[in-house]
């Protein structure tokens, strides 16, 4: 069975977090040099009680609104966020009755971090081959900015907030990509290195950016072989947009050119699981991307969880 | 330990095989970090989750390396 990627949307807060907002509220660090070594200079970050199921909400509003797609035909809704309106009960049952979704959809929320929509990709591909589901919507949102302690260089200019949504689905027609293999992978000796515990985030970036530059290329090598792809077959690198930093020494790496691997999250920030899904969206809007275009999409973040999938794009792509 | 002084821009003179990362101003995190990808680049070492915090003193790194086989 085939899979489609049919529409792909995001959505970003009003509210944005410059570079000097940061050094308002450290006056030893500097705009400059943030944006030299994170490649950021602004985030979008959520005003209080702007919940990561709402920014899912409007991702989703936008992709439903933009493609047109009868949502009574939405068989499953998969949440992927590590900041939860709640523990009990999970978002995604709250987003099924606020996108008014049929009650016969299957609703889940899981737990990742920017792993999390390729390895999504993956879920969805196992439930549309299983015959389990006919279209899933895959939305993806988190608001880590709030769990960044202000006061800490090393989380507090990376992340920004974001929501993100993706319909997959089976049939070709509309499609904008058909979704080849995914490979998954873990190494929760990683558990320590970057975790939310008790409300506040902690980032060991050394540790992070070792498991990037290691287990990256390594999964990269696996999808190529699965694909099968040579690697001069890829049109396009859409990596999760962790950092500047950490996408140019992949990028290096790997052999890459910035076209190949492009870097866009100068005016976003890290947005964890929702950033490959707004790079692919704002390559398409910038026509980016050329019709046909393998491209790779790779995650990695927490636990440490990485996962990657093969898109080929459809001949018109939106 | 030229490598380490190059990447992180100090004089080689200042740099012993008991020097520590706060010794000095460049060897912050993000030095840290350019130290560990320049070893990847020039020696090809892989560091396991947890091993990092021997890059934060050049007595850690040639522990690394001599760990990996990396030291000749």
């Amino acid at each position: 069975v085939s899979v489609f990627l049919r529409a792909v949307g995001y959505s970003l807060p009003a509210l944005v977090r410059t570079n000097e907002d940061l050094v308002g509220q450290n006056p030893s660090w500097d705009a400059q040099a943030i944006a030299r070594k994170t490649g950021i200079r602004s985030r979008h970050v959520a005003a209080a009680g702007e919940t990561s199921g709402e920014l899912a909400r409007r991702a989703a509003e936008v992709l439903l609104s933009e493609s047109g797609f009868d949502r009574s035909r939405i068989d499953a809704v998969l949440f992927c966020t590590q900041t939860p309106e709640a523990v009990l009960p999970a978002t995604a049952c709250t987003l099924q009755a606020s996108l008014g979704l049929p009650t016969s959809c299957a609703a889940l929320d899981f737990s990742l971090h920017s792993s999390g929509f390729p390895y999504g990709l993956w879920l969805a591909r196992a439930l549309l081959q299983a015959g389990s589901a006919g279209n899933v919507l895959l939305l993806l949102a988190d608001t880590l900015s709030a769990a960044a302690d202000p006061h800490d260089a090393a989380t507090a200019p990376l992340f920004g907030d974001a929501g993100a949504a993706a319909l997959v689905s089976a049939e070709a027609a509309g499609a904008i990509a058909e979704v080849g293999p995914v490979v998954v992978g873990t190494d929760g000796r990683g558990t320590p290195h970057l975790r939310l515990h008790q409300g506040v985030l902690a980032m060991n970036g050394t540790e992070v950016f070792n498991f990037a530059l290691t287990r990256v290329p390594e999964a990269i090598a696996r999808l190529l072989d699965a694909a099968p792809w040579r690697p001069e077959d890829v049109d396009c690198y859409l990596l999760h947009q962790a950092s500047g930093f950490v996408l140019e020494a992949l990028r290096r790496k790997l052999g890459l050119t910035p076209e190949k691997l492009p870097i866009d999250l100068a005016d976003v920030g890290n947005t964890s699981a929702a950033s490959p899904v707004l790079l692919l969206r704002r390559l398409l809007d910038r026509g980016a991307l050329r019709a046909g275009a393998r491209c790779v999409v790779a995650g990695y973040g927490a636990g440490f969880s990485w996962a990657c999938a093969a898109l080929t794009l459809a001949g018109t792509p939106r | 330990m030229l490598l380490i002084a190059r990447t992180l821009e100090i004089d080689p003179a200042q740099l012993t095989p008991a020097s520590k990362a706060a010794d000095f101003a460049t060897w912050d995190s993000m030095g840290t970090m350019q130290v560990l990808l320049a070893l990847d680049d020039t020696c090809g070492l892989k560091l396991a989750p947890g091993q990092t915090e021997g890059l934060t003193s050049v007595a850690g790194i040639l522990g690394l390396l001599e760990k990996a086989g990396k030291l000749s």
